[in-house]
């Protein structure tokens, strides 16, 4: 079996020979199938996630290795008492010197994902308290749990990491939901930015630990969808933060790409002043909002497209030829610099046989540089 | 200086396109104190704000952000105009029931759509998301909708519609609602499909269908 982890590398850091990589994201997949209790296909029942990459043939983003070798420590006086309200809900009150802040999620039995019943903040008080929390948070290094990984996974693919949500997207993911954070934005423009700064102070923070760490592949697991982040706030705020982040990064030789899976047409004219090497899950029309062609203008000749093949191609209402003809565009379009991958993960109701399809084309280019 | 009707529309409409929740409630309480209907100021005023702000949206001038400050200052007005509404019975443009289908969490299309329907006049009752085929039955029992709202924004959830669709034909309810559906993986050929009446690929174009499906548009 290939040597997927370097590889992997060697395609980012440009030493591949103009080779490629195919590294298909399966895990929604995987765990939604999972979850219903629905048996995976043979020859893959009962086979771990990685088992499944190897019998492809193809390699896997490490993040859910890696993510844990970096761990946020809270101040120690914080503390979270849970408390279950009925089988669904838990509410979580979050104990700091400063004021309190209380979370209600809900784990529906239908499905695999959370529901915020209530925002870890929702007043202005809460996003002061986000903010103290923020200002006293320092990271550390677990290279026990990184050797542990390489071991699991080493020959999968390079060590990777998510780095956490920016200033907006942090707002509306984690902290508050899109409305409430919208509104806090306009409303409370002093404590909103003043949460922003202690962010960015706490990750550069991490930064400091990430840059003498062995992992070199950072993605700014940023869920971008210009929807939401309209471009006076993309310009506003993410932009000069994700240039801030990638010039110390890029100080230790770090690649970085950010997570974009939503639509991004008002925002892809900006890819090349972000400082990022590539960008990730941009998901080209029909089930995005742009062209293969509008996404290499934007990316030009030196930035890195990572993924680029609608999940819905690997669905069976389209024919295989048309999966087929998209991969061969990818790669036309955009090798060397290109991970190839989904975008932004095959769903469950895909074949995973398509994976091999696309397999066969990597392998079949990649014989050409060999 | 007189107070020109034609002049406080346009300023109340601006307040709603620039998102400017407490311009928006002091020009209505000044409507209000000027004689203006709450029923005129409301279409001319108010809704005429939303309609622009939902052709940008539809055009891509207007982001989910700058709509959703919009929608918020189009309703702190309404609330000051709700008593008068009621006391003169003013015609809503349309009742809708909507809620994202089972298994579903998704619900920031969904409530863009509520906010621009609102901002049109039409009464909507929102269901929330991962909502089961029994509650969207019951519901449409209950208040009689003019229009069923689905959403979906996974592939995997997407034969949820068809299930609603299909007991609500078991229910001989199916005649007396118009279904709509849309979300980033619902395509017209789909929506044809499962017997949907209508498909919208936007916020604002739903509520364009809807309207037309309501006579209003």
């Amino acid at each position: 079996m290939a040597d997927f982890a370097k590889l992997h590398r060697d395609v980012l850091f440009e030493q591949s020979s103009d080779q490629i990589i195919w590294q298909p994201r399966i895990l929604c997949w995987y765990t939604d199938k999972k979850f219903t209790g629905e048996q995976l296909p043979p020859p893959y029942t009962n086979k771990s996630l990685s088992d499944i990459y190897r019998a492809l043939g193809c390699s896997d983003r490490l993040y859910g290795f890696y993510n844990g070798c970096f761990q946020r420590i809270e101040h120690p006086s914080v503390k979270f008492v849970e408390q279950p309200l009925n089988e669904t809900d838990t509410l979580t009150t979050i104990e700091t010197p400063v004021g309190n802040q209380t979370e209600v999620i809900r784990r529906p039995p239908s499905s695999d994902y959370l529901i915020h019943i209530k925002w870890e903040v929702e007043t202005e008080e809460e996003l002061k308290v986000a903010t103290w929390r923020e200002e006293n948070t320092t990271w550390t290094w677990d290279q026990k749990k990184f050797e542990d990984s390489q071991k699991k996974v080493g020959d999968l693919g390079a060590p990777t990491m998510f780095f956490p949500r920016m200033n907006v997207q942090s707002l509306y993911i984690e902290k508050m939901g899109i409305e409430n954070g919208v509104f806090a934005i306009y409303d409370w423009p002093d404590t909103t930015e003043a949460y922003f700064s202690a962010l960015e102070d706490s990750h550069f923070r991490l930064i400091e630990i990430v840059n003498t760490s062995p992992v070199e592949i950072i993605n700014f697991g940023e869920n971008i969808h210009s929807g939401t982040l309209s471009p006076s706030l993309f310009v506003k705020y993410h932009l000069p933060a994700c240039q801030r982040r990638c010039e110390k990064l890029h100080a230790a030789g770090k690649f970085i790409s950010s997570h974009w899976d939503g639509d991004c047409k008002p925002l892809i004219q900006y890819a090349k002043e972000t400082g990022l090497d590539g960008i990730e899950a941009i998901t080209p029309v029909p089930q995005g909002d742009v062209t293969l062609e509008e996404i290499k203008a934007a990316l030009g000749d030196e930035m890195f497209l990572l993924d680029g093949i609608p999940a819905v191609y690997f669905d069976e209402r389209y024919p295989i030829e048309i999966l087929k003809e998209c991969a061969h565009k990818v790669i036309e379009l955009f090798a060397p610099r290109l991970v190839l991958g989904i975008s932004d993960e095959m769903s469950s109701t895909g074949n995973i046989e398509r994976i091999h399809i696309v397999g066969d084309i990597v392998e079949e280019y990649n014989a050409k540089f060999c | 200086m007189a107070f020109d009707k034609q002049v406080h529309y346009e300023l109340a409409a601006n307040s709603v396109i620039d998102g400017n929740q407490e311009r928006a409630v002091e020009l209505t309480q000044e409507a209000l104190d000027n004689g203006i209907t709450a029923k005129e100021f409301l279409d001319n005023g108010l809704i005429s704000g939303m309609d622009v702000v939902g052709a940008r949206f539809r055009d891509g001038d207007m982001f989910l952000p700058e709509v959703l400050l919009a929608a918020r200052a189009m309703k702190a007005g309404m609330e000051l105009l709700k008593p008068e509404l009621s006391k003169t019975n003013a015609k809503s443009a349309g009742k809708v029931v909507i809620g994202t289908v089972n298994g579903d969490l998704h619900d920031v299309g969904k409530n863009i759509v509520i906010y621009m329907l609102e901002g049109a006049g039409f009464t909507v009752i929102d269901l929330g998301v991962n909502v089961a085929m029994e509650t969207f039955i019951s519901e449409v029992k209950q208040h009689k909708p003019d229009i069923l709202g689905l959403s979906a924004f996974l592939t995997t959830t997407m034969p949820a519609m068809e299930k609603v669709i299909e007991s609500l034909q078991e229910n001989q309810l199916r005649k007396q609602v118009k279904i709509i559906v849309g979300g980033a993986p619902v395509t017209e050929c789909f929506a044809n499909e499962i017997g949907a009446d209508a498909f919208a690929e936007d916020a604002g174009t739903a509520v364009i269908v809807c309207k037309k499906m309501t006579k209003n548009g």
